[in-house]
C-alpha cells in the first residue's frame, strides 16, 4: 500500500485546524486518526479518506469553533471604550471644553455652509442653463442689464445658433400691482410681477403644478405662483379662471393658464406673477418700442444651441447692434455696446444697473465661506491642541501598557478610539444644537433652510468631525506609542519641544484668525455708522409714503391733499414720481446753451408736483421751487449741483439759463428756475449723479407716490386716521403705506444682515479660541504646579507667578496680532471699495483690535494663572 | 439539569465501557447498540456538553501510534452522572406505569 495514501488527508486536517478550538484539537484529531486507520484497514484507504472528510465537514458545529480573532477585537474595543470614557469623565471640565468647543464651531460653520449653498443654488436648475445668456449693455457711464425692445427679436432672427429667446420687462413701480379676484373682497397687492414673452418658459425651467410651458402662448394670460393661487382660489385648480390687474390707468382682465411651485427652484427672477407681454394694458406700448437706443427696459435672455462659441456669439451680437443702432447712437451723442452675461452667474456676480431684483453678492459669500472655514479650523485646532496636550500626561499609562505587553497597534487604537469618541460626542451635540438654532437663523436670514435637505452639508459635517477626531488622535497615538516603555515611564516626554512648538504655532494661528475677525467687525461697524450718519441732503425722518397704484388714487390725489389739510399732524404734502431710496431709472440727455445735442450730459429725471422740495426738506441753494402760480413752470427745471457742474454752468449764475434735450430730431428747451444741493436720491452705494426735477407731465412715468411730512405723538393712530380719509377718497383702492427712513434703510438690509451675522460668528470664533486657550492654560498651570510651589517657597509673589504663567501666552497672541493686521487690512480694503462712500482705516483700529484680542487672551489665561499662584505650595510639594 | 436523549445514550455508553471509554470506543458501542452511526462531531459535541454539566470526568491516556501520536481522552461517569441516569430511568418508569396496555418488564 502506498504510504502516502495511507495517512489522513492533510487538507482536511488543515481545514479542521483552521476552525477547531485549540483545546479540542488533540482529542478530535486523535479520534479521527484512530478511526481513519481502523477504516482503512477494514476497507480501503479511499473510503477512510472520504470518511475522514465527511467527519471533518460534520464537525462544522458552533460548539467547536474557535473564539475568533474578531471577538478578541471586540473585547479590546470594549476595553478602549471603557478606558476612553473613564478618561473623559476623569477630567470633566477639560472634556467639556474640548467637546463643546468643537460642537460650537461646527454648528456655526454648518449654518453658514447652508446659507452659502443656498445662495449657490440659484438658477442651477434650468434645462440647458449653461447655454442661457442675458444681453447686457455698457455705455460710457454705466453697465445696464436690460436692452431696448427690438434687440431680442433681431438676435433670434439673425443668428441660427440661437435656439430661443425671451424678454422680460420690469416696469419700475409695477413690480407690485393690485390683483383682484371675481369677488370684491379678494384683492391683494402682489410683489415681483413681471411681463414676459410667450417663449419665457422655453428659456427658463419652472415647476408647473397646473398648466405647462405653453402657458403664456395666448394674449392676456397670467401665470401665478402657488402662494398666489392659494390666496385667490384655495386648493381648486385655477386654470381658466379670470384675474383682474389694477393699474394706474385702468383694470385689465387676464386668464390664469399656469401655476408654478415658487419654493422649488431659486432664481434671480423671483417671480410671483408672470403676465404675457402681449396684452391690453402695456401691450401696445411694447409694440411701439422700435427704438434701438431708448427705453432699454427689456431683460433679454437667449438660449444658444449646444456647442456655440460664446465669445464669437457675443461679438456677433454687438456687431449686429452697432449696425442697427450705430446711426441713432451717433446722432444722440453716446456710445453703447452689448455683451453677454452667463445666466447662471447673474445671481451672484451681477450687481449692475436695473437688475430684475436685488441679487446675491459674491464678496459676502466669500466672506461667509472664509468665516465658516475659520470656525471649523479654529474648532478643530482647539480640539487637536487640547487632545494632544492632555495625552502627554498619559505617558506613564503608555509606559505601563507597554511593559505589560501592549502592541503599538493597540496603543494607536486606544488613542484613536478616544479621540473619535470625543468627536462623536461633539457631532451629536452639534446635531442637537443645529436643531435648536436653525429656526432662529432662518428667521434672521428669512429662508427655509434645513440640514436634512442638504445631504452635502451633512456628509461634510460628519466627515469633518471624524477627520478632526482622527487628526487629533494621530499625534498621541503615533508619537506617544513610539517611545520605549522606560522612557515613557521616566516621563521624559514632558520635554518634547516639537509638540510644544506645534501647540504654540496653533495658538498663534487661532488668534491670528480671531484678530482678523475682530478687526473686520470693528471696521464693518465703523462703515455702517458712517453710512447712517452720512448727510443725505434731505430729511428722511417722519416721512409717510402712500403709493398711488390705481387710477382712482392718482386722480384723487388733490382731493386727498385737501382732506388731509385739516389734520394738524400732517405738515407738508406732495406727490412725486419717486422718493429718495427707491430705484430711479428715468433719465434724459440734456445739453447746455451753445452746445450741440452730441455734447450732452446724462441727467436722471424725476417727475414732481408742487411742494416736493419743501416736503422732503431738500436744501434750495438758488432760485425758487415749483409753484402753481407760474403757468410757465411746465418748461421749468430744478437741477442739483452736480447737474449744474456737469452742464458746465455755475451755481451762482445758472438761474434763468436754458437746458435742451432732443427727441425725435426736435429740440426742446427748459429753463433753470432753481438749484438744489446734492442729495442722495438713491442708496448710499451710488454716488450722487446729476438730477433734474421736473413738473412737466412729459416726464411723468407710470408711478406716483403721495409723500407726507408728519409729526405725531402716536404714529399708529395717525396712520389709522389717514387710512380712514383714504378709504373715503379712494373706496376702490386698498390702503398701503411705508415710512421713508425704513424704505431707505432697506437698501442696506443686506449689509446690516451681513454685519449681524459676521458679528455673531466672530463672537463664536473668539469664544472658541478662548476656550482653547483656557484649556491650554489650565494644562500649563497643572504641569507647573511643582515649579510654582518651589518658587513660592523661595519667596515669589502671586503677581510674579501670574506673570510667569501668562507671559508665554501673551507673547503668542502678540505675534498673532502682528500677523493679522496686514491680512485684515487688505481684506477689509477690498470690502470697503464696494461703497461709494467709505471710511479710511486708521491705525488706532488695529491697536484696539490687538488690545481686545490681547485682553481676551490674558483674561482667559490669568484666571488659571491666579488660581495656580494662589494655591498653597505645601499641597503641591508634599508628595515628594 | 436536563439530559438530552442522545446525551443519555452517550452517558450509558460511557458507563457500559467502564475504563475504556474514549471517542472511538464510544462511537463503536453506540453503533453496536443502536445501529446508528453518529458522526464524531456530534459525539464530541455531546461529550463536551456532558463534561460541562459535570456528568463525566476526563483524564488523558497514553499516546498511541494509530492516533498519530496523540493522546486518548478517557471519559468516566461521575456520581452526579450516575444519579442523573437513575433519575432519568425513574422518570421513565413512573410515566410508563400509567400507560394502560404498555407492558414493561421491570426489576421491581
Amino acid at each position: 500500500m502506498d504510504r502516502k495514501s495511507n495517512i489522513p488527508p492533510k487538507l482536511a486536517q488543515w481545514l479542521l485546524l483552521r476552525f477547531l478550538r485549540e483545546d479540542y484539537a488533540e482529542e478530535v484529531l486523535g479520534d479521527l486518526d484512530e478511526k481513519f486507520y481502523s477504516v482503512s484497514q477494514k476497507s480501503t484507504p479511499l473510503k477512510a479518506k472520504l470518511n475522514y472528510w465527511k467527519q471533518v465537514i460534520q464537525y462544522l458545529r458552533p460548539f467547536a469553533f474557535k473564539r475568533s480573532k474578531h471577538s478578541i477585537r471586540t473585547t479590546m474595543l470594549h476595553h478602549y471604550l471603557k478606558v476612553s470614557w473613564r478618561n473623559i469623565l476623569r477630567s470633566k471640565g477639560f472634556s467639556f471644553i474640548n467637546v463643546f468647543g468643537l460642537a460650537f464651531g461646527l454648528t456655526a460653520s454648518v449654518l453658514i455652509m447652508m446659507y452659502v449653498l443656498d445662495e449657490w443654488s440659484y438658477d442651477k436648475h434650468h434645462v440647458g442653463g449653461d447655454r442661457i445668456y442675458r444681453i447686457a449693455s455698457e455705455s460710457d457711464t454705466d453697465k445696464w442689464v436690460a436692452v431696448p425692445a427690438p434687440v431680442g427679436g433681431a438676435i433670434k432672427e439673425s443668428f441660427p445658433e440661437v435656439e430661443t429667446a425671451a424678454r422680460l420687462v420690469r416696469i419700475p413701480g409695477f413690480e407690485t400691482i393690485l390683483l383682484k379676484g371675481q369677488k370684491a373682497e379678494k384683492q391683494f397687492f402682489e410683489t415681483n410681477v413681471f411681463y414676459v414673452d410667450s417663449t419665457f418658459f422655453d428659456v427658463f425651467t419652472y415647476d408647473f403644478l397646473y398648466g405647462d410651458a405653453d402657458a403664456l402662448s395666448k394674449p392676456n394670460t397670467i401665470v401665478i405662483s402657488d402662494d398666489v393661487a392659494t390666496k385667490f382660489f384655495g386648493d381648486a385648480n385655477p386654470i381658466g379662471e379670470p384675474l383682474t390687474i389694477g393699474l394706474s390707468f385702468g383694470d385689465f382682465i387676464y386668464t390664469v393658464t399656469g401655476v408654478f411651485d415658487r419654493e422649488r427652484y431659486k432664481s434671480h427672477i423671483p417671480a410671483n406673477v408672470l403676465l404675457s407681454m402681449d396684452n391690453n394694458d402695456i401691450g401696445s406700448w411694447v409694440k411701439q418700442q422700435q427704438s434701438w437706443i431708448f427705453n432699454g427696459l427689456f431683460h433679454t435672455y437667449v438660449k444658444v444651441r449646444p456647442g456655440t462659441d460664446s465669445e464669437a456669439f457675443e461679438r456677433k451680437v454687438d456687431n449686429l447692434y452697432q449696425a442697427e443702432a450705430g446711426e441713432d447712437l451717433e446722432q444722440a451723442g453716446f456710445t453703447k455696446s452689448l455683451y453677454l452675461q452667463p445666466m447662471e452667474d447673474i445671481y451672484l456676480h451681477s450687481n449692475l444697473g436695473y437688475e430684475v431684483a436685488s441679487n446675491g453678492n459674491m464678496t459676502y459669500l466669500i466672506i461667509f465661506s472664509s468665516i465658516a472655514l475659520f470656525l471649523v479650523v479654529i474648532a478643530c485646532v482647539n480640539f487637536m491642541n487640547l487632545s494632544t496636550a492632555k495625552s502627554e500626561q498619559r505617558a506613564k499609562e503608555v509606559g505601563l501598557r507597554k511593559v505589560v505587553g501592549a502592541f503599538r497597534s493597540s496603543l494607536v487604537g486606544q488613542f484613536m478610539m478616544e479621540s473619535l469618541l470625543m468627536s462623536g460626542l461633539a457631532l451629536i451635540i452639534t446635531l442637537i444644537l443645529l436643531q435648536l438654532v436653525t429656526p432662529y437663523f432662518n428667521g434672521l436670514i428669512s429662508r427655509e433652510l434645513s440640514l436634512w435637505n442638504m445631504p452635502i452639508v451633512l456628509v461634510l459635517l460628519v466627515g469633518l468631525t471624524f477627520a478632526s477626531g482622527i487628526v487629533s488622535g494621530l499625534y498621541p497615538s503615533f508619537y506617544l506609542s513610539s517611545f520605549g516603555p522606560a522612557a515613557a515611564l521616566k516621563g521624559s516626554l514632558k520635554n518634547s519641544y516639537s509638540a510644544k512648538a506645534i501647540r504654540q504655532g496653533l495658538v498663534v494661528f487661532q488668534f491670528t484668525i480671531s484678530s482678523i475677525l475682530i478687526l473686520g467687525v470693528i471696521l464693518i461697524n465703523q462703515q455702517m455708522q458712517y453710512l447712517s450718519s452720512q448727510e443725505l441732503g434731505f430729511d428722511k425722518s417722519h416721512k409717510l409714503i402712500l403709493p398711488l397704484k390705481t387710477g382712482e388714487s392718482i386722480q384723487n390725489s388733490e382731493l386727498l391733499k385737501s382732506q388731509l389739510r385739516s389734520n394738524s399732524e400732517v405738515q407738508q404734502m406732495t406727490v412725486g414720481g419717486v422718493y429718495p431710496g427707491i430705484e430711479l431709472v428715468t433719465d434724459m440727455l440734456f445739453f447746455a446753451e451753445g452746445k450741440t445735442s452730441q455734447e450732452n450730459v446724462d441727467i436722471q429725471t424725476t417727475y414732481v408736483e408742487g411742494n416736493y422740495i419743501e416736503t422732503l426738506g431738500i436744501e434750495l441753494l438758488k432760485g425758487r421751487t415749483f409753484s402753481s402760480e407760474f403757468k410757465s413752470d411746465t418748461n421749468a427745471v430744478v437741477l442739483n449741483e452736480s447737474a449744474i457742474k456737469a452742464l458746465g454752468y455755475d451755481v451762482e449764475s445758472a438761474l434763468g439759463k436754458q437746458v435742451y434735450y432732443a427727441l425725435n430730431g426736435e429740440r426742446y428747451a427748459m429753463r433753470i428756475i432753481g438749484v438744489v444741493a446734492d442729495y442722495h436720491f438713491e442708496s448710499l452705494q451710488h454716488e450722487i449723479e446729476p438730477l433734474a426735477l421736473l413738473i412737466s407731465p412729459a416726464f411723468s412715468g407710470p408711478t406716483r407716490y403721495f409723500i407726507m411730512d408728519v409729526q405725531s405723538a402716536s404714529y399708529t393712530s395717525l396712520v389709522q386716521s389717514i387710512e380712514r380719509v383714504w378709504d373715503e377718497v379712494n373706496p376702490g383702492s386698498p390702503f398701503q403705506y411705508s415710512f421713508l427712513d425704513a424704505d431707505f434703510e432697506r437698501n442696506y438690509r443686506k449689509e446690516m444682515l451681513t454685519m449681524q451675522l459676521i458679528q455673531s460668528f466672530t463672537l463664536i470664533a473668539i469664544v472658541i479660541a478662548c476656550l482653547g486657550l483656557f484649556g491650554l492654560a489650565a494644562f500649563t498651570a497643572e504641569r507647573k504646579t511643582k515649579e510654582i510651589g518651589v518658587r513660592k517657597v523661595l519667596g515669589a509673589s502671586v503677581g510674579q507667578v501670574v506673570v510667569l504663567l501668562s507671559s508665554e501666552f501673551a507673547r503668542l497672541v502678540l505675534i498673532a496680532v502682528v500677523i493679522a493686521a496686514p491680512i485684515a487690512y487688505f481684506m477689509m480694503d477690498e470690502w470697503l471699495n464696494e461703497f461709494a462712500y467709505r471710511i479710511e482705516m486708521s491705525w488706532w483700529v488695529f491697536l484696539v483690535a490687538g488690545l481686545i484680542a490681547m485682553t481676551m487672551a490674558i483674561l482667559t489665561v490669568s484666571f488659571q494663572a491666579i488660581k495656580a499662584a494662589l494655591s498653597n505650595p505645601v499641597k503641591s510639594l508634599r508628595s515628594e | 439539569m436536563k439530559l438530552g436523549a442522545f446525551e443519555e445514550l452517550v452517558l450509558l455508553a460511557i458507563g457500559a465501557l467502564g475504563d475504556d471509554a474514549y471517542g472511538v470506543t464510544i462511537k463503536e458501542i453506540l453503533k453496536e447498540k443502536t445501529g446508528k452511526k453518529p458522526s464524531i462531531g456530534a459525539l464530541h459535541s455531546a461529550l463536551y456538553r456532558l463534561e460541562d454539566k459535570e456528568f463525566v470526568t476526563t483524564h488523558e491516556g497514553g499516546a498511541t501510534a494509530e492516533r498519530g501520536g496523540r493522546r486518548k481522552k478517557y471519559y468516566q461517569l461521575t456520581s452526579y452522572g450516575i444519579r442523573i441516569l437513575e433519575e432519568a430511568n425513574e422518570l421513565r418508569m413512573a410515566f410508563s406505569r400509567n400507560i394502560p396496555g404498555l407492558n414493561l418488564k421491570t426489576q421491581e
